[in-house]
């Protein structure tokens, strides 16, 4: 699994290279408000992107997808069966359900102009706000839920009293 | 009542400085040993370590620069608060668990202690320690200024205080952060920390109520009026564009396993199964306190767009003038004892760890062990540390900045670069090795330094502690496998394979 990742990792790193050996475009990291000194604007949000969309939505991905990844890692190899991977290969799938709406109308936004609001925020905000928020809770119900069958399970319980009782033994004879 | 506000934001904050008073007088009388006073005995219950996870987490920043951020650029920064779910999510799934039995397996007290045991290397365990002392001067300084300026503006407005000098505000909170601190160590300091993330969470809940019913039709009529004026501002990634976006929140999402102050809080609970709660609770805690953060910003810059406010002369002026203007005067109190709360919550975090360094891990880095009267000592250092960052604070703020700019590197960045490879990858994975460690640590100091030193800027507005992240992960894991690992002891590898 470390492989994975690692080969992520890399990409992650040769598309932040690539991306900035390509230049660039003005008001990529916003400019300042022409009326109020505190504020930044983004303007433009289609040509701001220009030539980046690739780079920009590699590493997007790529973020959404190391968490879960990382997560994984944590849970110790025989502990990482098909349950687990049923659950968190479902909530990731949901998670990047969301992710991929967010980029859907935040386009859909830049090439009509118009979206629609959702519970107090643009559409693609909601998305963000809601969906990608909301649903990576439900990585915290998978600790839970399964914390005896996944994280500490009764063997790994039996194998941490055998440490603490092979440390006594030793100060024992020290 | 208006009339009152002055008095009512003092006497909560008077209550406050009360509570954190008497805590420490409490937890003295349970402080025994060096274990108790850094780890608390490893005796803490769920609820206690759960709000002190998030309530450490949150600081000054994310009352008064969050928000601040919001107002300033809209929805970027917002992504430090969205990845919260997934990077604790991260931390208990990679670290509750090991860094719970190793505390109990090894004996250990303190992150760099872990560190020396996974790597069986001194060296590993110094250097840990090197970044930790640097770090938590750099952060503790930044605290201190923080929670003297906020005294002094809010004393500064009453008849009685006014003209109150900035360094008398740091005397009054450094005093009672010293006390409780050294007192009751990391007992007080967690149990504070359960005060506190009690006031943030009622704070978080009470200002987004409050910031709804400011501007006529709520968040639909602020977002609606952001987007009239610079539509991007409310798009997703904000006016600081999707790759500054991106990079917070792998940075704050991922970085937080290498925060010091809230893992070494994973080794203090009575038992590996308490941490199904903690994690909840923590998720939980957060996200209502932070509710604050991208409210406030939000109808903030929409008050203002739509003229109903005056301009904002500078973006961390939102939340203070929110509360002045449009919360009620016992929230104001509430909310800026609230603030006072995080700073400290922060402060006596990086406290303990760093005077933990300090008597503890270096000594044993240096002589192969730990001094005698290590209680005593540690409380000590403790005085000794906050003090140093004081005067640190006081001197950069009245000459050159410089100083100050240069350990400002040691943020949120730096330890996610320095630590989480180290500690989150090498506890999980039996193949990393301590040069690994060594190199990738030492890597993230030179990067971050070379950063604040040399003023580079990075490109589209991303935080260099994304960048210097992803080379120390990289370089952690591509000399672990390039070299050859060495047997590690049987506990330790017992350890990994639970």
């Amino acid at each position: 699994m470390m492989k994975w990742m690692f080969g992520i990792l890399i990409i992650m790193a040769i598309t932040t290279v690539v991306a900035v050996m390509g230049g660039t475009p003005e008001m990529a990291n916003g400019g300042p408000h022409p009326e109020y000194s505190g504020m930044s604007i983004g303007g433009d949000g289609m040509a701001r992107l220009d030539g980046l969309w690739i780079e920009g939505l590699i590493l997007y991905f790529a973020t959404f997808l190391m968490a879960p990844m990382f997560m994984a890692f944590g849970v110790a190899e025989h502990n990482r069966n098909k349950k687990f991977w049923t659950y968190m290969g479902a909530v990731t799938a949901m998670n990047m359900v969301f992710a991929f709406l967010l980029i859907y109308f935040y386009v859909d936004y830049l090439n009509t102009g118009s979206t629609f609001m959702l519970l107090g925020f643009p559409a693609p905000t909601a998305m963000m706000l809601y969906g990608c928020w909301g649903t990576a809770t439900l990585y915290t119900v998978i600790y839970i839920v399964g914390f005896s069958s996944f994280i500490f399970t009764p063997e790994d319980e039996k194998r941490f009293e055998e440490l603490i009782a092979a440390k006594s033994e030793n100060s024992g004879e020290a | 009542m208006e009339a009152l506000r002055e008095p009512i934001i003092l006497a909560c904050i008077g209550v406050y400085f009360v509570i954190c008073i008497l805590v420490g007088i409490w937890a003295m009388r349970k402080t025994h040993s060096a274990s108790d006073f850094f780890i608390a005995g490893k005796g803490l219950g769920p609820v206690v370590v759960g709000l002190a996870v998030f309530s450490s987490t949150l600081s000054g920043f994310g009352f008064v620069g969050g928000p601040g951020l919001v107002y300033n650029m809209g929805m970027t920064s917002v992504w430090m608060v969205i990845v919260s779910t997934l990077g604790y999510a991260i931390v208990f799934y990679m670290l509750a668990k090991r860094m719970r039995v190793m505390a109990e397996v090894r004996d250990s007290i303190s992150l760099p202690d872990i560190v020396a045991a996974r790597y069986s290397s001194k060296a590993a365990g110094g250097w840990m320690a090197v970044v930790v002392i640097l770090g938590v001067l750099g952060y503790l300084a930044t605290q201190i200024l923080a929670m003297s300026t906020v005294l002094q503006s809010i004393l500064g407005n009453t008849e009685m205080f006014r003209g109150i000098s900035l360094i008398t505000c740091a005397v009054i909170s450094v005093s009672v952060l010293i006390f409780y601190a050294v007192t009751g160590g990391i007992l007080a300091s967690v149990y504070t920390d359960l005060v506190q993330g009690l006031i943030m969470m009622v704070c978080g809940l009470l200002v987004v109520v409050a910031a709804s019913m400011a501007i006529d039709g709520g968040f639909t009529a602020a977002s609606s009026e952001l987007m009239a004026d610079d539509a991007e501002a409310i798009m997703p990634f904000g006016s600081g564009g999707m790759f500054a976006a991106i990079a917070w929140a792998f940075m704050f999402g991922v970085g937080i396993a290498g925060q010091p102050h809230l893992i070494t809080k994973l080794m203090m609970n009575k038992t590996v199964k308490d941490t199904k709660v903690i994690l909840p609770l923590s998720i939980a805690g957060y996200a209502v306190a932070a509710m604050l953060w991208i409210s406030v910003g939000l109808v903030m810059r929409a008050l203002v767009l739509q003229g109903s406010h005056e301009p904002l002369g500078l973006p961390d002026d939102a939340a203070p003038e929110f509360l002045t203007a449009y919360a009620n005067p016992l929230l104001a109190g509430v909310v800026f004892a609230g603030l006072f709360a995080a700073i400290m919550s922060t402060a006596d975090g990086f406290l303990n760890i760093g005077a933990a360094a300090i008597i503890h891990d270096l000594p044993k880095a240096v002589r192969g062990k730990p001094l005698k009267n290590e209680l005593w000592w540690a409380r000590i250092a403790t005085v000794i540390l906050c003090v140093f960052a004081t005067g640190f604070a006081l001197y950069a703020r009245y000459n050159s900045g410089e100083l100050v700019a240069l350990l400002g590197a040691f943020g949120w960045g730096t330890f996610a670069a320095a630590i989480f490879p180290v500690v989150a990858l090498g506890l999980n994975w039996k193949r990393a090795t301590a040069n690994a460690a060594i190199v990738a640590i030492v890597l993230s100091l030179v990067f971050n330094f070379s950063i604040k030193l040399f003023g580079i800027a990075m490109p589209f507005g991303m935080d260099g502690g994304f960048i210097s992240m992803l080379i120390s992960m990289i370089v952690f894991i591509g000399i672990s496998y390039i070299e050859k690992p060495k047997p590690m002891p049987k506990d330790i590898e017992a350890i990994m394979d639970i």
